[in-house]
């Protein structure tokens, strides 16, 4: 494999006096997909979110640590064009209330990219990228609300690719699914590994091992285990990396 | 014992009943006082006479109103012209950039503004605000300027509250999302919360108008109550509300039943606006 597109260094983090994420030293490999699991509430979000620097959106949150992107230091990267170039997919899907073309040139219109020609194209591309030209080209300007939970994921999954990210980050992405929706996006996911890095969290283990190259466990707030995907779920070296897999707890 | 305290509460039930009811009465009886005294004039002189007419002498059988309808129109734009974007501005810092000590202080300052009797904005209105167009701009300083201005102030309350209540139900999964495409603040507000929130800043908007079409004793301090339509900002004008309030007192006959007429016609505006306010906007919410 190539570098890594992201890497921590000692990384903590605070909300107020709850310490939520101890000591991580984490790292995600390019063109690959990582996913991080863990029982609710260990910090895979938080981790998570530390990438794009979402974090920031909520008062009272304290980091220390570095976080690298692509081996720079994120410290020295403009808030903006860090979150360009790593984008993010949340929990349940959020289009905004336009059109489905609205929503896919928003990127666009706020980085201030592109003539009109440029838009028409980047959406096509993308929409072709998430498998969903065929379905709404038609249907461009109807209201991106009324589509289907897993169109509405894969539309904000095409949304972020307008501004041509290199790391996707994704929040449960699958959970607001059907199971068919699922495997439909993750196959999706494998697809994109080829031009993208891929950083997900899940609570599903099925997914963790049937997507991922590399595997994280996590448990409150600490980084248990890391390692390929297959060594994590045949041969873990912790014990409690063991029990969670097994289904002994969490 | 368990029967004694059922029909206990079915007694506390038909009393609230029964007080929620006998409001919808006066609504009722209000309508049907209004519409009783006010719709003999217009089937015995004709509707067009009234609304369209030019002049208002009740004394002489000339009943137009025209110019007030224009008039009434007139400071509820030039409110709304200072009121709407000074009121959408501050319900988007409230909402977006205050912190909570602020808010805890804007909103009871809000609602005491709310609160203020609207004689104290005509008295301000007549001690400072038109004594300065006088002197600054000319005119009598009675004009539909220092008109626009009070309304403007006096309707701040009800925008802010009703956009701020819409920006803040605009879920934070908008907002989450567009930060994360890189947006700055501003383009998330608005790009993304204020299109979200139109229709209830839209709401807040028609809301005041209907505050400002019917607010009576301000206007006619400040207004200068003259009969005709103004061509300037200076002009003062007649609203609706004040021809009603400044003639009632010795209205007699026909001019009284006159004057009834053109409660009718405010009544049939403000109904209007509020069922804009209310489904015309909504609706679409919900679609
Ligand atoms: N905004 C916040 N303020 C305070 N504490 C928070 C905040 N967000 C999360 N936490 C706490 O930090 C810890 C980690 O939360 P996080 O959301 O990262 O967990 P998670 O692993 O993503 O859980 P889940 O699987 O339920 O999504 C939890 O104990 C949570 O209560
Ligand atoms: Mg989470």
């Amino acid at each position: 494999m190539d570098g890594y597109a992201l890497r921590t260094e000692k990384l903590n983090l605070y909300y107020g006096t709850m310490h939520a994420l101890l000591s991580v030293n984490f790292k995600v490999f390019e063109n690959s997909i990582t996913s991080l699991i863990g029982p609710s509430g260990c910090g895979k979000s938080t981790l998570l979110r530390c990438f794009n620097r979402m974090n920031d959106l909520i008062d009272d949150v304290r980091m220390d640590g570095t976080i690298f992107v692509k081996e720079q230091d994120m410290e020295m990267l403009d808030i903006i064009e860090l979150r360009k170039r790593v984008g993010m997919v949340f929990q349940r899907p959020n289009p905004f209330p336009f059109s489905v073309y609205e929503n896919l040139i928003y990127g666009l219109k706020v980085h201030d990219i592109g003539s009109r020609k440029y838009k028409q194209e980047t959406v096509e591309r993308c929409l072709r990228a998430v498998g969903l030209w065929e379905d709404l080209k038609d249907k461009l300007s109807s209201p991106a609300l009324n589509l289907s939970e897993e169109t509405k994921q894969r539309l904000c999954i095409a949304r972020l690719l307008t501004v041509e990210p290199e790391i996707i980050l994704l929040d449960e992405p699958c959970s607001a699914l059907d199971p068919i929706a699922t495997l439909r996006v993750e196959e999706l996911m494998v697809e994109l590994k080829k031009n993208y890095t891929i950083l997900i969290v899940t609570h599903n283990m099925q997914q963790a091992a049937r997507v991922s190259d590399y595997t994280g466990f996590m448990l409150l707030g600490e980084l248990v285990e890391f390692g390929e995907t297959s060594q994590i779920f045949t041969s873990p070296k912790d014990k409690r990396t063991e029990d969670y897999i097994t289904g002994r707890f969490g | 014992m368990i029967k004694k305290s059922f029909t206990k509460e079915n007694f506390v039930k038909w009393v609230l009943t029964a007080f929620a009811l006998s409001s919808l009465l006066f609504l009722f009886l209000i309508f049907a006082f209004i519409l009783f005294e006010g719709l003999p004039l217009f089937l015995k002189i004709g509707l067009s006479k009234i609304i369209a007419g030019f002049k208002w002498a009740p004394t002489k059988g000339s009943f137009g109103i025209f110019p007030m309808i224009v008039s009434s129109f007139l400071v509820t734009f030039g409110a709304l012209i200072i009121g709407a974007p000074m009121g959408l501005s501050c319900a988007i810092y409230l909402s977006e950039y205050s912190g909570k000590r602020m808010k805890m202080f804007l909103k009871p300052a809000l609602e005491l503004l709310a609160g203020i009797p609207s004689v104290v904005y005509g008295f301000l209105g007549v001690i400072y605000i038109v004594p300065l167009v006088r002197n600054y701009l000319g005119g009598s300083g009675f004009s539909l300027l220092s008109t626009s201005i009070i309304l403007g102030v006096m309707i701040l309350p009800t925008i802010i509250s009703i956009s701020f209540d819409a920006l803040t139900s605009v879920p934070r999964t908008y907002r989450e999302g567009s930060f994360a495409m890189g947006a700055t603040k501003w383009q998330t507000i608005y790009r993304v919360v204020i299109p979200s929130a139109k229709s209830g800043i839209l709401a807040s908007f028609i809301l005041g108008m209907g505050r400002a079409i019917g607010e009576t004793m301000a206007v006619i301090m400040i207004a200068g109550n003259a009969l005709r339509i103004p061509v300037s900002i200076l002009d003062p004008l007649r609203t609706l509300t004040g021809n009603i309030a400044l003639e009632l007192a010795y209205a007699t006959g026909d001019h009284r039943l006159g004057l009834f007429s053109t409660g009718v016609v405010l009544l049939v505006i403000i109904m209007i606006l509020n069922y804009i306010a209310n489904f015309g906007i909504k609706r679409k919410v919900i679609k």
